[in-house]
């Protein structure tokens, strides 16, 4: 761990000591961690206080575990684009999954393009060479799937699965907020779709939202942290479109209430938007793969 | 010694010829150009600026190439040659895997004639004459750039690959990450399987004669040949001379078995092989006249007149009826062939083409493939763009930068930019959304130029797709990621900008293209939020 590392580490706990002790709710000192955390901060530290209200990552990510990070770097653009997730946030998660004593972190994508053009120009590259070195990969060779039988689908029974996920004993989700005109929203359960190796299926062979909800059965990420630093509230997955700067990050053990979160927070092409309007999140509700009556969850929020 | 020191040059010039077509798809070139060799191949640079009737100034290697035939004979062929030293090679692999002895005397009758190359030299340059461009089935350097750019370089790159994946946990143990996840950017190239045959077909050649190719076949050894008749730098023999036959055995050129003593540098390779297995030292090369052991008059190799004629009859006849292929194939066939950007219009195209594969090698994403008949006989194995393979990025301009002959043109990114190569078609009849109703923009999602909009469209659900065709660059990234099986958009060369003076920029605006993808940022898609039907993606 560098110095910066460690001090951070250091103001985080000595803020979560501060919180409590300014007389927080009685189930939060207690040890009961909400269902939701929404942190207003700059990227990195919003990150890790959203984490941090959950329980710390030490809840999902046990000493010697392998653990996958799915951010979007997908896109070959800036930061300001709002197209992939903010390299600081991937960079937290990245230190957090490390202190928390996993085995083997991975921050794995199956961009649109081959190479490693897209990871640099996201910056999501350099900021997890900055922590590991090798870690993060674009993974868009067949080598590096495995056919996979997907349990509790109902369209999508199969397809070629990351073999790193496969092994992995976490996953953890990263996605930027975003539209998509295909689906309403990019979150953490249509951004399960870059773990796998054959998109174009879910497209012209199964009913789209149906087969996101089924890979989510198999790919479900134990947290969800969504990066709505900035959020492209238009014009996605690609953009350029209009960008909103909440400067938030949302985080829940249920990617379900996390993305539904996502969609009730902000504006979307200008519109307010109830998460059941999103269609794959309605069906992952139904079919009880998480939760998006979130007026009935637990959220803490909190501002840095 | 000679002999080693030959061995040495030819490795260095086979090293550097495949460094510089490695590195042609990363501009890192070494301060040479990446298609040096290409440019001095003897037989391109002549004909090519024949045919185009024009001076290209990048073949001006060719011609230092003709003044060292003029000095020193060829040279070329025995030292520089990266087919000579391939055939080098894999003769010697060859006669080692079949066991025929190398020191064991070697045949040295002539199987088939050798004018075949004067013949071959004769039947190219007649139809350059007549403006048709056959040198591209015979010009050793650009056949070489395919062998080692379409199939040894990707099928080197798959070894690789399996050979990581077979060491995989070996390298999961080790700790090595890089390589555990590295994969070769492995590609496929249509044709490639001829480009092998060929070259196996040489290698059975070998089997009955070494060099084969130069001794009999390769019309750009001829035209060598020619230059060099009364080369400066050549063989002499010394009154030492025995007539032991060794050097006979050893001449890969096989041109000694008759006067051992007898200097032919039209036929011979100056590869030194019978200074080396000389006993008493009686041949060397240079410029002194020594006295010859034996006299006798030169053996002549040359084609008969009534050959010669022959050959400029099948020369004009086949000239003639490429140039007709290529007037009907470029009337009827080339609606889906998509050009690289910047290339000539497509005759001119044609003519310079020497169909390297330098270009489909450099293009970054694989899309670049050589053809089979789609542009006629005569356009066969020309780069054409295959979406599906991969897109044409618009921050590129590698495929004419390579370009030895300019067929495509090297352009500045700013002219590249407006080079538009064709249009993109939607097929209504299998689009997802035109014709099933689903919810797919793929298409949209990844054109860079902003090219495909979703509209509301009466009588359909879902939103689709439509092409703004003044927009459209043609770079085929939506045929590239449509999601079904057979792309359901597709890029035709409709609206391309085929130039034979590279203002591509000028002649783009003239014809009020917008292919400035940063003009359309900030375009939001969809309804606002005063209409009443859901944005796209939402329910209600």
């Amino acid at each position: 761990m560098r110095r910066r590392d460690f001090l951070k580490l250091q103001v985080a706990a000595a803020l979560s000591i501060g919180t409590a002790a300014l007389g927080l709710p009685s189930w939060l000192s207690a040890g009961v961690s909400p269902d939701i955390a929404v942190v207003k901060g700059n990227p990195a530290a919003a990150t890790r206080a959203a984490v941090e209200l959950l329980g710390g990552m030490s809840t999902f990510v046990k000493p010697g575990q392998k653990v996958i990070i799915k951010p979007n770097m997908s896109f070959t653009a800036d930061i300001a684009s709002a197209t992939n997730t903010h390299p600081e946030v991937v960079r937290e998660l990245l230190i957090m999954c490390m202190e928390a004593g996993a085995g083997t972190v991975r921050v794995l994508d199956h961009a649109f393009q081959t190479g490693m053009q897209p990871l640099e120009l996201s910056g999501i590259l350099a900021a997890c060479n900055s922590v590991m070195r090798g870690v993060c990969h674009n993974l868009t060779h067949e080598r590096h799937y495995h056919e996979t039988r997907l349990d509790g689908a109902q369209e999508m029974k199969t397809n070629a699965v990351m073999t790193d996920v496969l092994e992995a004993d976490v996953l953890i989700a990263a996605p930027v907020a975003k539209t998509n005109t295909s689906t309403g929203v990019s979150l953490s359960l249509k951004g399960q779709m870059g773990l796998i190796l054959d998109r174009s299926v879910m497209h012209w062979r199964y009913d789209l939202d149906t087969a996101i909800v089924d890979l989510s059965f198999k790919l479900k990420p134990a947290l969800a942290v969504i990066d709505a630093s900035r959020v492209l509230s238009a014009n996605g997955p690609y953009g350029p479109g209009k960008v909103l700067t909440p400067g938030e990050i949302i985080a829940s053990a249920d990617p379900v209430a996390a993305d539904a979160m996502a969609v009730a927070s902000y504006e979307w092409y200008g519109r307010r938007i109830q998460p059941r309007q999103v269609a794959h999140i309605a069906q992952a509700h139904a079919r009880g793969l998480g939760r998006m009556d979130i007026e009935k969850m637990n959220v803490r929020r909190l501002s840095l | 010694m000679g002999s080693n020191v030959r061995k040495i040059v030819q490795g260095i010039c086979l090293i550097l010829f495949c460094l510089l077509l490695g590195a042609a798809d990363n501009g890192a070139s070494f301060g040479l150009p990446p298609d040096l060799f290409l440019r001095s191949d003897p037989l391109a640079g002549t004909t090519v600026p024949l045919i185009a009737r024009a001076v290209i100034p990048a073949l001006l290697p060719a011609v230092f190439v003709l003044l060292l035939a003029v000095l020193a004979g060829r040279l070329f062929c025995g030292w520089f040659c990266p087919m000579g030293t391939t055939l080098d090679i894999i003769g010697s692999m060859v006669r080692r895997i079949l066991q025929i002895e190398k020191n064991k005397r070697r045949r040295t009758s002539d199987p088939v004639p050798r004018s075949i190359r004067y013949f071959a030299l004769a039947v190219i340059l007649t139809a350059a004459f007549c403006r048709a461009n056959l040198v591209f089935w015979a010009s050793p350097i650009p056949l070489t750039t395919r062998l080692y750019a379409l199939v040894l370089h990707p099928l080197g790159l798959d070894g690789i690959s399996q050979g990581l994946e077979a060491v995989s946990p070996l390298l999961e143990w080790l700790g090595a990450v890089d390589w555990l996840y590295w994969t070769p950017d492995t590609r496929q190239f249509h044709t490639a399987w001829f480009v092998g045959a060929f070259w196996i077909v040489l290698a059975a050649l070998e089997r009955i004669r070494p060099r084969f190719w130069c001794r009999y076949l390769c019309p750009a050894g001829a035209l060598l040949g020619l230059f060099s008749r009364f080369a400066f730098w050549r063989r002499y023999v010394s009154a030492d001379c025995t007539a032991c036959g060794r050097c006979s055995a050893q001449c890969p050129a096989g041109i000694l078995h008759d006067n051992p003593a007898l200097s032919q540098p039209a036929e011979c390779l100056a590869c030194q092989a019978c200074v080396s297995a000389c006993k008493p030292k009686a041949v060397h090369f240079g410029l002194n006249s020594g006295t010859p052991a034996f006299s006798s008059p030169p053996q002549r190799f040359f084609p008969s007149r009534r050959t010669f004629c022959a050959s400029v009859i099948a020369g004009a006849t086949l000239g003639s009826l490429s140039r007709l292929d290529i007037l009907q194939c470029s009337a009827i066939t080339t609606e889906a062939l998509v050009r690289p950007p910047g290339s000539r219009p497509e005759t001119a195209f044609l003519n310079r083409c020497l169909r390297c594969g330098e270009c489909m090698k450099a293009c970054p994403t694989g899309g670049l493939q050589p053809t089979w008949f789609q542009a006629g006989l005569s356009g066969m194995f020309t780069p054409f763009l295959n979406p599906r393979s991969g897109a044409c990025k618009q921050d590129c301009t590698l495929c004419g930068a390579v370009c030895p002959t300019q067929a495509i043109h090297a352009l500045p990114l700013k002219e590249k930019q407006w080079a538009k190569i064709g249009t993109a078609v939607i097929d209504r009849k299998s689009c997802l959304a035109w014709a099933e109703d689903r919810r797919c923009m793929v298409c949209k999602e990844n054109c860079p130029y902003g090219a495909v909009d979703v509209v509301v469209q009466k009588g359909h659900i879902a939103p689709v797709p439509v092409v703004h065709e003044s927009r459209c660059y043609g770079c085929g990234f939506c045929e590239k990621h449509c999601p079904k099986k057979k792309s359901a958009i597709l890029v035709k060369s409709a609206g391309a900008l085929r130039l034979n003076a590279p203002m591509f920029e000028k002649t783009a605006k003239t014809a009020g293209l917008e292919l400035d993808p940063r003009r359309h940022q900030g375009i939001i898609i969809g309804p606002d939020a005063e209409n009443h039907s859901m944005p796209p993606g939402f329910l209600e």
